[in-house]
């Protein structure tokens, strides 16, 4: 017999590797923000946030992948207490102690491609094939509208959503601050679901603004101080999320559309759509419409790059 | 005479309600014990069905088939399928020859052939370096130089596309009891492969190596080490949660543990052995097929029984679904189309990527494991998509259209009642329950491969046909 | 609007899963629209923007999920907040005995040794099959279904009377089994007295009566309406005496039939020697003679079947009061001169015979789609004449329709067409309550009702409307509401089935002569 009680010992698989340097040296207390089958998130005695994802999850900022194939039986809950220390994370079950170790696992760095290599002809081009192939595979009821036959809330989340991103892309277009930062407060943790699509689709502009060569300066400067100034408009994993983006740091899957889209200078949009089709779908996979709204973010993204290239 | 009346009225009525469901409430608020009938016009109420069923319902008709059927069941259930030895299809299966294409389920030519098919058609072609490359073999595959034909009518099953050339390793597969052989392909493991209709060179490469280390070597191994009792095995298997058909994990590790002395005894290099068990680790299917040709084995002992309205294939070619049946006994095919398999995809395909239900894999259904064991196997309830008493509740609701319960295989969750075994056309039909089939999902255009697995039916039609020719063959 | 909120602090569920939630609820028939979304200012903005922001709502943080619902009209919002609660929570919930639906009889009398017997109510060309299986599995059998081939009935009699088991019905929708009302039935006390009946409704009256009468039933069997035909030759009816004969609990048996056929009549007769038990005897239009030489007692009415009968096994000094006369003198003043017919438009098969039967014996020509001569039989679709009495459970109205005791609308306009025809005096209805039947007749009937007499004065003219309310107090809803409902609304109601058509026939008379 297995005695209930025993803490058990978990091997972690791979981390962000800046998370890893920080939990190193972390020591204090910390709590259980939230638990789902695929993820825990914790609450560092700083403040921040990070999650335990379980093994064949994509890497991502502030997460660290254990070897746990799941966290449904565990009895983990929110608001348990989280020690911090040498010997890694200790949490508390209903079944008793696990402990996570932070060594021996791989560490990941995003490595972003840069943007100023493609021309504003290809930037048009990379954006299209991306827009096609969000429109055709991505799941409705966030930034593509309304599903069909969807009920009246839905349908105003939607419109909101839509008014939101009209907005922000005209402010953006015409270097407005005041205008950038009314449609980043109306797009802030708007959306049905876990993460507001809203907060999904400005966390890919706001990874865009980071890439060498951007044009989006100055909406990631209105962004980051939204941010400072209204850190409770939206969910605190949206905050973590778009603060990572802002400094270059996004999950994987989305990295890696970055890096196909980065490979497409020179080819045909029909070319394109094939060379970034595998990565967007993993993409695409990503929540309910989490996926589809960020790659809505990035289609955005890219014809603002293009239109703010232009104007220079 | 009246006894029994007499008995009713001493009795505490104890109704079984069909067709109106507001009696159902009066009886119960009355007090009385109720059960409604989930209630279906047998034969979807289609009249040439239902006088099919009505003919071979007549007493002494009923009876000869009662006889028939129990014997058949008693075939499937003291069938001792052995695993013998490995060998090349031209070496061992019957009426192969170096241009034969065996195929899964009912006959096709190949212009009718699903993409999955064509793609493993034109990859085996050039496996067999009967063509220089895929344009070139299906050229020849068009050409009339080929002969197409089923697994099932060479003692074969064949997983998915169920392609199968001269050299490519078969399992053997004898069964004790009755005598009979039965034939099957290897695992390829999961990845970009044949069966699924893949046919890039990393598959045409697997196959070689399959060809010329992992056949010789298994067959080497079974030299060495002697027959394996594989319907112990299955039982086994079942007992650690498999279902044997999209769940192979234990029933892997257990043929592995029978396998292993002797292939570490075989005379090939060490670097070979670390191959082979590379290759076996890279999958849990590994042992797919075996269990595939055990069943084989099991139901052609059950095929040609006079009488018997048991099915003993169930088998797809992407295009039709076929259904063979003991009293209808030799190569008589009841066809119907091929059905969408519903079930998690991969990410990134969607269903319409889907191709159609493919494969003799069914047979594993026919055996009675597979879809009809989903109550062992609570670790796959993801395929039916919900929970662990859905998945039991598969395995009851198969009870209904099944003959009998096989006590060499049981299910530990359900109070070791054996797997429902024999399925009778005639229940098909009479409950409008058809047959539930566990299965992956090939994409429906050549050269990609598996994208999914889930859950499939067959098409009511074929059993619809197979009742009518049962009728006319025994009055 | 009902806008039910719950907001879960702190609960989280997969993306995926709690989308499928929310698609599921939206799927709910209770439910309108369903959404779920954090409780970010945005999320409530647009909430409070169409008017759904509950206070509930308004105090959710931004970390929290907000599950929102807004029931349908008249769906209850606990009621509604259960469901999405139990979706919510369906995960949870893994194990236990998994349950399943039979599909087939043999299945589900297999699964469960103690089943005895089979309600069947499927259509017709299925009913054959499936009574066969049931009695395969040694099911008794109420065969509930009409539009069965007498041949079919025949050969499943013969095989349930060779293998002694009961096989009540088609066409005749009840029985009381050990006390359980089986279809259409009413909620009659148990007591002695055995009823074996080839006629539904007429089986109900009885049963009904003998209740009134203070006494109960001990077992009702219901053959089925042609089971005294020549072509069945009263199989159930003579297993179902025998079967009285042999059970202790049975005081007095009655039997009560259509008119039968006379050589099936002469078989069932000559059972009442042997039956050791009184037997009274209603066959409509019956002779008293042929049942008085078999030893039996005769029954002129189902009113006099059920006194007869608690006299003999129950309590000898049971008595029913006599037709009240002196209502019908009132009402014959009001009519004109060419107001000379009654019409009867029944639900019961046997109510409307009984009706007949006590109209022609005074020797009026009555024109009936269950009329014996031919020459004075109607088609459902042949308009009325004469004094016409109509069965609208007869299969000639029924084919491919519910049974009028539910699906009133058949009868209901051929009321508002007769209240049109100027020689009408009188309308004659029945209404059945009980299990199976229409939950509340009276009220379905009653605007028709109010139109006939509408019309019916329009024209200057007094339109008689005669109600019998066939029910025991046990039965919902309670008969003296019916009663008080017709009674309101200008309808005169008899108290039993004999009565009424004493009723009409008196009538009939009266506007005759005047």
């Amino acid at each position: 017999m297995v005695s209930v009680s025993a803490t058990t010992l978990l091997r972690p698989c791979s981390g962000d590797a800046v998370l890893l340097a920080h939990l190193r040296t972390l020591r204090g207390c910390g709590s259980v923000e939230s638990v789902f089958r695929g993820v825990i998130n914790l609450l560092l005695p700083d403040g921040g946030l990070m999650a335990l994802a379980v093994r064949g999850s994509g890497d991502a900022p502030r997460t660290l992948v254990v070897d746990i194939a799941h966290w449904l039986d565990r009895g983990v809950e929110a608001g348990r207490a989280v020690e911090f220390g040498p010997d890694g994370i200790a949490l508390q079950g209903a079944f008793g102690g696990l402990r996570v170790s932070v060594r021996g696992a791989i560490k990941w760095h995003p490595i972003l491609p840069r943007l100023d290599s493609l021309t504003p002809s290809e930037l048009a081009v990379s954006a299209r094939a991306l827009h096609h192939l969000v429109s055709v595979d991505g799941e409705p009821g966030g930034m593509l509208g309304a599903s069909p036959g969807a009920a009246p809330m839905e349908v105003a989340v939607c419109t909101a959503l839509e008014h939101g991103r009209d907005a922000l892309v005209r402010a953006v277009r015409s270097s407005d601050t005041v205008g950038m930062r009314d449609a980043v407060l109306a797009l802030l943790g708007l959306g049905p679901g876990l993460t507001p699509a809203g907060d999904d689709f400005l966390t890919a502009i706001a990874l865009l603004s980071s890439l060498d060569g951007s044009g989006l300066g100055l909406f990631a400067r209105v962004l980051h101080d939204v941010l400072d100034e209204q850190p409770g408009r939206t969910t605190l994993l949206s905050t973590t999320t778009l603060r990572e983006a802002l400094s270059g740091r996004f999950r994987a899957e989305l990295v890696d559309v970055l890096c196909s889209l980065a490979a497409t200078p020179g080819q045909s949009e029909v070319q394109a759509i094939e060379t970034v089709r595998a990565p967007v779908r993993r993409a695409l996979a990503h929540g309910h419409t989490s996926g589809t709204d960020t790659l809505s973010g990035l289609v955005a993204g890219l014809h603002l790059e293009r239109e703010l290239r232009g104007s220079l | 005479m009246s006894n029994r009346i007499t008995s009713l009225f001493e009795s505490d009525l104890d109704v079984v309600n069909v067709g109106l469901a507001m009696f159902d409430e009066d009886i119960a608020a009355q007090g009385a014990k109720v059960t409604t009938l989930d209630w279906t016009p047998p034969g979807g109420g289609k009249p040439e069905i239902l006088a099919a069923l009505d003919a071979l319902e007549v007493p002494e008709v009923a009876a000869r088939i009662g006889e028939a059927n129990a014997l058949a069941v008693e075939r499937i259930a003291d069938s001792q399928p052995m695993l013998t030895g490995f060998g090349r299809a031209i070496d061992v299966v019957p009426g192969m020859t170096p241009t034969t294409i065996l195929h899964a389920g009912p006959p096709i030519t190949w212009d009718r052939m699903a993409g999955a098919m064509k793609g493993a058609v034109t990859g085996a072609l050039v496996f067999e370096g009967l063509a220089a490359d895929l344009e070139g073999a299906a050229a020849l595959a068009a050409s009339g130089e080929i002969t197409f034909s089923p697994c099932h009518e060479h003692d074969c099953v064949g997983s998915m596309a169920g392609v199968t050339s001269a050299s490519m390793y078969m399992h053997i597969v004898h069964n004790e009891t009755y005598g009979n052989t039965a034939y099957t392909n290897l695992s390829e493991q999961m990845a970009k492969i044949l069966r699924m209709g893949a046919n890039d060179e990393s598959v045409i490469e697997r196959l070689v190596w399959m060809r010329d280390v992992l056949g010789p070597m298994l067959k080497e191994a079974m030299e060495i080490g002697g027959p394996v009792d594989l319907r112990l095995l299955l039982s086994q298997a079942l007992h650690m949660g498999d279902e044997c058909h999209n769940r192979n994990i234990a029933g892997t590790l257990l043929l592995l543990q029978a396998l292993a002395p002797s292939l570490l005894q075989t005379g090939f290099t060490t670097e070979q052995k670390k191959e082979v068990f590379d290759f076996i680790a890279s999958s849990d299917y590994f042992s797919g097929p075996t269990w595939l040709a055990m069943a084989k084995a099991a139901m052609d002992a059950a095929h040609g029984i006079e009488g018997s309205t048991i099915v003993t294939t169930m088998a797809r070619n992407g295009v039709e679904f076929g259904v063979r049946v003991s009293g209808l006994g030799g190569n008589q095919w009841f066809t119907g189309p091929a059905q969408k398999v519903v079930g998690p995809m991969f990410a990134g395909y969607k269903p319409e990527d889907s191709g159609l239900d493919i494969g003799d894999s069914a047979i594993s259904e026919t055996y009675g494991f597979g879809g009809f064991a989903m109550a062992t196997a609570p670790a796959i309830v993801a395929l039916v998509g919900g929970t662990v008493q859905e998945a039991i509740g598969f395995t009851r609701q198969m009870g209904e259209i099944t003959t009998a319960q096989n006590p060499n295989v049981t299910i530990p969750m359900l109070d070791f009642q054996g797997i429902p075994t024999g399925i009778d056309v005639r229940k098909v039909l009479a409950t409008g329950i058809l047959p539930v089939i566990n299965t992956a999902i090939a994409h429906k255009e050549a050269g990609i491969g598996m994208i999914g697995a889930g859950i499939t039916h067959p098409p009511v039609e074929a059993f619809e046909k197979a009742a009518k020719a049962l009728a006319d063959s025994l009055i | 609007m009902s806008i039910t909120a719950v907001v879960k602090k702190n609960t989280y569920f997969d993306s995926v899963s709690l989308m499928a939630i929310s698609t599921k609820a939206n799927s709910l028939d209770e439910v309108k629209q369903a959404f779920v979304a954090m409780g970010t200012e945005m999320n409530k903005g647009v909430l409070g923007n169409l008017g759904l922001l509950t206070p509930e709502l308004e105090a959710a943080g931004n970390g929290d999920l907000m599950v929102v619902v807004e029931a349908r009209e008249g769906a209850g919002a606990d009621e509604v907040l259960a469901r999405v609660e139990e979706l919510l929570q369906r995960k949870a919930s893994a194990t236990g005995e998994a349950t399943i639906t039979h599909r087939t009889i043999a299945a589900a009398a297999q699964d469960n040794p103690a089943a005895n017997l089979a309600v069947i109510a499927v259509n017709g060309a299925y009913a054959g099959r499936e009574v066969r299986k049931a009695l395969e599995n040694d099911l008794h059998v109420l065969l509930f279904s009409d539009n069965v081939p007498v041949e079919e009935e025949v050969a499943l009699k013969e095989l349930a009377h060779e293998k002694g088991l009961l096989m009540m019905g088609p066409d005749c929708g009840t029985a009381i089994i050990n006390n359980v009302a089986l279809c259409f039935g009413n909620a009659v006390r148990p007591g002695s007295v055995g009823v074996v009946a080839a006629s539904g409704t007429g089986a109900q009256e009885v049963s009904v009566r003998i209740h009134a009468l203070g006494a109960g039933v001990s077992q009702l069997i219901g053959t089925g309406g042609r089971d005294l035909s020549e072509q069945v030759g009263g199989i159930m009816m003579i297993d179902g005496i025998r079967a009285f004969a042999a059970d202790p609990a049975t005081s007095v048996i009655v039997l009560v039939s259509k008119p039968p056929a006379p050589s099936v009549e002469k078989k069932v007769l000559a059972e009442i020697a042997t039956a050791g038990k009184p037997v009274v005897v209603y066959f409509v239009g019956g002779s008293e003679e042929a049942v008085v030489a078999a030893g039996g007692h005769f029954a002129s009415g189902s009113q006099d079947a059920a006194l007869q009968a608690v006299r003999l096994g129950v309590n000898p000094d049971a008595a029913v009061e006599p037709l009240d006369t002196r209502r019908i003198d009132e009402v014959a003043a009001l009519f004109k001169p060419e107001q000379r017919f009654v019409r009867g438009l029944f639900c019961g098969g046997t109510l409307c015979d009984e009706s007949m039967y006590a109209m022609l014996e005074s020797g009026d020509d009555v024109w009936s789609n269950i009329q014996k001569d031919p020459g004075r039989r109607l088609t459902a679709d042949s308009p009325s004449t004469g004094h016409t009495f109509l069965d609208f459970g007869d299969d000639d109205f029924t084919n491919g329709r519910p049974h009028p005791m539910i699906d009133p609308s058949l009868r209901l306009a051929r009321l508002v067409e007769e209240a049109k025809d100027p020689e009408v005096a009188a309308v004659v209805m029945d209404f059945v309550l009980g299990f199976g039947a229409h939950e509340d007749p009276v009220g379905v009937t009653l605007p028709a009702i109010e139109q006939a007499k509408g019309i019916a004065a329009e024209a200057g003219r007094h339109l008689e409307i005669v109600g019998y309310v066939l029910g025991t107090d046990l039965d919902t809803p309670a008969p003296a509401d019916q009663i008080a409902a017709l009674q309101a609304a200008g309808v005169t109601v008899t108290r039993s089935s004999t009565e009424t058509g004493q009723f009409a026939r008196a009538l009939a008379r009266k506007v005759k002569h005047a």
